[in-house]
């Protein structure tokens, strides 16, 4: 120990180091201060990871167009530790800027961007504006396919700019298409350029984290006066702060901890992401995306109105930054505590949850034509032949499927149209088809007249038929088995009478009986059918004894007592289906409605003819 | 301090700036103007020339060459299809990154059109799909009709194409520039 000792006071005669890093360590902070204030120290630990593992994968990457993606695949498949190394460089960076703006976020809501600390915001935005940048550098180096579509969409996002569109786009692409000088380029910004801005910022950023002091936690109703802040804020230290190093210190070693094995973690469980296909740009088969946490702009860009795109593609980046740069400018002084700043509440909350859908959108990508959509089965088409079966092949062939969903299968840009035969006729379909929409081409000049109305019925054709679940009441299902039944009676009686009666009228009204009562039974029974009901298929007790009553008669006998029993029991129907008919449900209802008049004419042909009989 | 001359020489050596109205007759505020105007010289000399080759692809003419795409018999009318072929200005150190394509399209005999495989909305690369005749983007779902036209989604603008001629039965376009809208 005295060894060591003794090295510390020679470098520190000679140099005077000694004092300020104890000074810096051991500055008084406030002793509020608690677990909201370890995000900025996470950001700067990944970078310190980034650093590392950016430095280890310089020394095989090679900034080549043509050999960058092999020295990627060695990286990630051949070369021991690579693999970790290229995860830990990914996590890393996600981390930056997930904490970035977790740090960000608390520092607005804490008010602490307030006097005397505005420079501290500043440069707080330009190394978030770094971070964001490093990772899209660091994403084309990778060097696949998406790499070289990513910058392609850059640099076309650029071109909507006026005057300068055209200058920005060549800068981005380092000329005027994308290809191994784009890479070299983005090679030396993402590895000397803008670490070197950053890591400036940063010293910057830390000296006024030190010379402003960190801020204390805001009380409401305390306000931030420029006159007497800082007066107060250094009696306020000298009365009750803390030494950072180790009162506020411990709380950020072990945050960043915890930050630092996520990392590991999830760069060993995880690993880096993939590498796609080579980056040819003549492979146009590709799917650009963004890293993650550009998701959200990239869905911005597909919502929007098609009109106000240009605008909003040049304005809103501005837009952000020029808000971001003024928030300190806006209010410096007052109130600090987010309680007594609704708005900054509802700013805050605004902002990340739009970020937070448009991302799961951006996932989503809804709006993407859905090239590799399932075809549709013939169960769905409901027919193996003929003109729904070949409008089906032709919604296939002409790429409706990539847009359209049908019972499931297909995109989903434009609407689905699993039921569009319940919404749309068939010209109406025309009439779409042909002449498009404001996201949908028109197909007029590229599909035949047999095509267009095979197309038509088939897509007419698409109905869902939700069945209509009626709950039936016990009294109803009673009246409904009691209506089945005398249906059921009618016909057996009616067959018996065709053969046993020998009075004409009677044999003819017996055959009416048997044909206008089969017609109502199949009425019911799809009634039934649709309703979910079973029906009985057989005579009650009291209708079989009728029965074996009645096959005993002949003649007169037959006859009298024939049309009695039928008299009866139409008058028993007219009142029972009449109940039916006023007080039922659903497909019953619209039956008994339906059937009623036809009973009551039997009811009254029955009485003539008894009439008749009698006057004989 | 009560010499008068030891004040203002004090005050002098306190600035950085030199007093713009003495440096001609002080020694002391020459030396600043001198020491600055190096100071500027010096950031130009080194910062200049290594900034101008950093964006030398702005002095660079690719030049309008005409790049072959092979004998026109070997495409069929009415038909679209992908030509890939490499970039005149790439390196050869670029590898992949320098193969490029175009969607050709024969409209009729003599009639070709070279499309920009980049959709006018993003720049995302276009597919050509035969079957409903129509090239798609995979990015926001921009389409055009065959001829380049929007057909729907998000682009602002046709598809751009290139210039093309026929030189000895060979069908050559130009990447240099794209043709104007019509």
């Amino acid at each position: 120990m005295k060894l060591l000792d003794n090295v510390i006071n020679w470098l520190d005669d000679r140099t005077g180091l000694k004092a300020p890093i104890i000074d810096t360590l051991t500055h008084l902070v406030p002793p509020g201060a608690k677990w909201a204030y370890v995000f900025g120290s996470a950001v700067l630990t990944a970078l310190l990871v980034q650093l590392v593992t950016g430095v280890a994968l310089a020394t095989v990457y090679v900034p080549s167009g043509g050999e960058a993606f092999d020295t990627i695949l060695y990286i990630t498949t051949q070369a021991p530790f690579g693999k970790l190394v290229r995860g830990m460089h990914y996590f890393g960076a996600s981390a930056m800027i997930v904490f970035a703006v977790i740090h960000m976020a608390q520092v607005y809501l804490w008010g602490a961007y307030k006097y005397p600390r505005e420079v501290n915001w500043l440069s707080g935005v330009a190394l978030l504006f770094f971070t964001v940048a490093m990772g899209f550098t660091g994403q084309i180096l990778r060097w696949d396919q998406n790499s070289v579509w990513t910058v392609a969409v850059g640099a076309e996002q650029a071109l909507r700019a006026p005057f300068v569109g055209d200058l920005i786009s060549k800068f981005l692409v380092s000329g005027k298409t994308v290809g191994g000088t784009t890479l070299s380029h983005f090679f030396a910004l993402h590895v000397f350029i803008f670490p070197g801005l950053l890591l400036a910022l940063l010293a910057l950023h830390l000296y006024l984290v030190l010379k402003n002091g960190i801020s204390e936690p805001p009380l409401p109703g305390k306000l931030v006066d420029p006159a007497t802040y800082r007066e107060k804020y250094h009696a306020m230290l000298h009365r009750i702060g803390k030494p950072f190093w180790p009162d506020a210190a411990w709380r950020d070693m072990v945050f960043s901890s915890i930050v630092v094995a996520g990392i590991l973690a999830c760069a060993v469980w995880l690993g880096p992401p993939a590498i796609e296909k080579p980056p040819d740009p003549s492979l146009v088969d590709a799917q650009p995306r963004p890293d993650w946490y550009l998701v959200w702009y990239f869905a911005i860009l597909a919502l929007l109105p098609h009109k106000a795109e240009d605008p909003i593609i040049i304005l809103f980046p501005i837009f952000l930054a020029v808000t971001l740069l003024s928030v300190p400018f806006l209010s410096n002084k007052g109130e600090r505590s987010f309680k007594r700043r609704p708005w900054a509440v509802a700013i805050v909350i605004f902002a990340l949850g739009s970020i937070t859908a448009l991302t799961y959108e951006g996932f989503k990508e809804p709006w993407t034509p859905k090239f590799d959509a399932v075809p549709l089965t013939q169960e769905i088409v409901g027919s193996g032949s003929g003109p729904i079966s070949s409008g089906a092949g032709t919604f296939a062939d002409k790429g409706c499927l990539y847009c359209h969903t049908i019972s499931g299968h297909g995109g989903k840009r434009g609407p689905d149209l699993t039921d569009v035969g319940e919404r749309l006729t068939q010209e109406q379909l025309t009439l779409r088809i042909v002449n498009g929409g404001y996201n949908m081409p028109a197909y007029g000049g590229n599909i035949t007249p047999k095509e267009l109305q095979d197309l038509t019925t088939f897509l007419e054709s698409r109905k869902t038929h939700k069945p209509i679940v009626f709950s039936i009441t016990d009294v109803e299902k009673q009246r409904i088995s009691a209506i089945a039944q005398d249906g059921i009676a009618e016909i057996k009686l009616g067959e018996l009478a065709k053969s046993k009666a020998r009075n004409d009228g009677v044999k003819s009204f017996a055959q009416k009986m048997v044909t206008e009562h089969t017609i109502a039974a199949t009425e019911m029974q799809n009634a039934a059918n649709e309703m979910k009901f079973a029906l009985p298929d057989e005579m009650n007790d009291e209708q079989k004894k009728l029965f074996v009553e009645l096959n005993s008669l002949d003649g007169r006998q037959f006859e009298d007592k024939y049309m009695q029993e039928i008299l009866k029991a139409h008058a028993g129907a007219v009142s029972v289906i009449g109940d039916e008919a006023r007080d039922g449900t659903g497909a019953f209802k619209t039956w008994a409605q339906n059937t009623l008049v036809t009973i009551k004419r039997h009811h009254h042909k029955a009485q003539t003819i008894i009439q008749s009989e009698q006057t004989q | 301090m009560t010499n008068c001359n030891d004040c203002q020489q004090h005050r002098d050596s306190q600035r950085i700036l030199p007093d713009w109205k003495r440096v001609f007759v002080n020694r002391q505020e020459f030396l600043k103007l001198l020491s600055l105007t190096l100071g500027g010289l010096i950031s130009a000399v080194a910062v200049i020339p290594g900034f101008a080759f950093l964006v030398n692809y702005l002095f660079t003419h690719s030049g309008d060459k005409w790049i072959a795409l092979g004998p026109k018999d070997k495409f069929k009318e009415g038909e679209t299809v992908d030509v890939v072929f490499d970039d005149p200005a790439a390196q050869p150190w670029d590898g992949c990154s320098a193969r490029r394509s175009v969607w050709l399209r024969r409209d009729e005999n003599d009639k070709f059109t070279a499309f920009a495989i980049t959709c006018t909305h993003l720049g995302c690369p276009v597919k050509w799909e035969a079957g409903p005749q129509l090239f798609m983007c995979p990015c926001h779902g921009g389409v055009y009709y065959n001829n380049g036209d929007v057909a729907g989604g998000p682009p602002p603008r046709p598809l751009r194409r290139y210039p093309i001629r026929i030189k000895d039965d060979v069908i050559e376009i130009s990447v240099g520039q794209f043709l104007p809208e019509t």
